[in-house]
């Protein structure tokens, strides 16, 4: 037998799914294969389990399990990187759990405070940067005023509250069942400095960040915000990016193009 | 690219418990081991720990994913990013393990047991050479703890030392994957001490294991057990110019106790380094 032919003979031994007693295989060599496939699927739970910690807490051991040996046979790993076993894990949860949407979205929310903790490192606008660039802007340059984000962001639309369910599991506090949103929500997540954060916008900021997002301009986010909030839409408009640059959103600004 | 100048210390892995301990650059330990993959990301925390480690310690890099044994060959893009990390970290060298973890593109995160045959060391010396080439550096490969054995050409040591004379590879050496590979196949450790190269040896590895059902298992969660020591003690007498760490990975206690741990392999290596002064 060639290598490539006992390695694939010895890969689906290791990871084939339910019992098996390795009956096509040399007795001596049956205990240990035992330990190789037992550690196979100890070690990727284990993993699912570390990165989706909150979301293993939410649904209890047996469920979790379950879902991820499911998820082990669905996406069996391929990367080189064991982090990345858990790629997809939110999409597994949703067709597992599809009355229970928060199960999904705060897998989704795991995953990618993980992915923010490691994203690249990049140069933000702080509000020195921003003050020293605005400074003598003309009305016509704050109304040309385009933004880029750093590139570690992300955004989701939710439907249940599972920013809530994160916070009460990291402080060990209780949570009620009830976690559906009155409407649905966006949720933001990004990293500020060496810490990723997350947090859900209001409406508002979520139509100036899709806006922005997609070639909008700072006038164009006014204008949307007059149109929804009045007069204040100008403040409120200052006001969020005021916050965006605080929060480290921002990696670059620029006017007039 | 042919040499790796030998070191001769005593260090630990960097595990995340001890991180405070290691910033605060009073670990007594003349170098620390890595795990690669652990460090192989875009930026973060992660990178940022690892370069305040690096200003206070000399590394060395271990890794676990490199699959020196696939008869596929070996991914270019994790090549790539091992290279990436090597030339930040700039290690005292980058280690790896002779094994395979996965075939036609999937991946079992484990360090699986390779047939010792002379095509698979064909196989394993081209992936070498390739690994080499890519990292513009001689690299290290550990021999590995396994629980089953192919009935083949050549003995595991016989293997790592065609090995070693067909890539100019090194060898880092696991005492405790040497005693549990020998109690599960009925080996005679000290035979496979003396079959390795002695001058291509330039790192010991230590741990704990424990015993399964039908084996012992490579566990890394216990102290090193009295039979391990005194294996130790025999590749001291052979493997002069070596550098020597206790590995845990599981069960992690205080850095304290794994210095205690680690002042034993001191004392019984029977050569002096840096902090044993």
């Amino acid at each position: 037998m060639t290598l490539v032919d006992l390695q694939r003979r010895f890969y689906a031994a290791v990871t084939s799914p339910g019992e098996t007693a390795f009956e096509d295989w040399e007795p001596a060599l049956r205990p240990g294969l035992a330990v190789y496939r037992n550690a196979y699927r100890a070690r990727l739970i284990e993993c699912l389990r570390s990165t989706f910690e909150k979301t293993w807490t939410w649904i209890g051991d047996e469920s979790f399990d379950a879902a991820a040996a499911h998820h082990l046979i669905a996406k069996p790993p391929r990367s080189w990187t064991l982090d990345d076993a858990g790629a997809g894990f939110d999409e597994t949860l949703a067709q597992l759990f599809p009355d229970d949407s928060e199960v999904a979205e705060l897998a989704w929310l795991e995953w990618q405070m993980q992915q923010a903790f490691t994203a690249a490192d990049e140069p933000v606008l702080d509000a020195t940067g921003f003050a020293a660039l605005s400074k003598g802007f003309t009305e016509e340059a704050w109304a040309s005023l385009r933004l880029s984000f750093v590139t570690g962001m992300r955004l989701r639309r939710i439907q249940a509250d599972c920013g809530a369910i994160w916070t009460a599991i990291a402080n060990d506090e209780n949570m009620s069942a009830d976690v559906l949103l009155d409407e649905k929500r966006s949720l933001l997540v990004w990293r500020q400095g060496l810490d990723p954060r997350f947090r859900m916008l209001s409406s508002e900021e979520a139509v100036c960040l899709d806006l922005l997002r997609n070639g909008g301009t700072f006038g164009d986010m006014c204008e949307a915000l007059i149109k929804r909030l009045g007069v204040s839409g100008i403040e409120e408009a200052g006001r969020t990016l005021g916050v965006w640059i605080a929060q480290g959103l921002v990696r670059h600004a620029e006017a007039g193009v | 690219m042919t040499e790796i100048q030998p070191f001769t210390g005593f260090g630990l892995g960097l595990r995340k418990n001890h991180y405070a301990d290691y910033l605060a650059g009073t670990v007594p330990v003349d170098f620390v081991e890595i795990i690669s993959e652990n460090f192989m990301v875009d930026g973060g925390r992660p990178l940022f720990t690892l370069d305040a480690v690096r200003e206070r310690y000399p590394v060395v890099m271990h890794g676990v994913s490199m699959s020196i044994g696939s008869a596929a060959g070996l991914d270019r893009e994790y090549l790539a990013r091992l290279k990436r990390l090597a030339d930040r970290v700039k290690p005292l060298w980058v280690s790896d393990h002779l094994c395979w973890t996965g075939v036609d593109g999937h991946n079992t995160h484990d360090l699986l047991p390779l047939p010792y045959s002379e095509e698979a060391l064909e196989i394993v010396c081209r992936n070498i050479m390739q690994a080499q080439e890519a990292l513009g550096r001689p690299l290290l490969f550990e021999n590995p703890s396994s629980y089953v054995a192919f009935d083949t050409d050549m003995t595991e040591s016989q293997f790592l030392a065609a090995m070693c004379e067909r890539t100019g590879c090194f060898l880092l050496l696991d005492v405790n994957n040497v005693y549990v590979s020998s109690v599960n196949h009925g080996f005679d450790p000290i035979a496979y001490l003396e079959g390795l190269p002695a001058s291509r040896v330039r790192q010991i590895h230590l741990a704990g294991h424990s015993r399964g059902q039908d084996v012992l298992i490579d566990t890394h969660d216990a102290p090193v057990c009295a039979d391990v020591w005194a294996l130790y003690q025999l590749a001291c007498a052979r493997f002069t110019s070596v550098a020597a760490m206790i590995e845990r990975d599981d069960e992690i206690p205080p850095i304290d106790v794994l210095l205690s741990e680690l002042d034993i392999a001191r004392s019984l290596s029977g050569h002096d380094a840096r902090y044993a002064a």
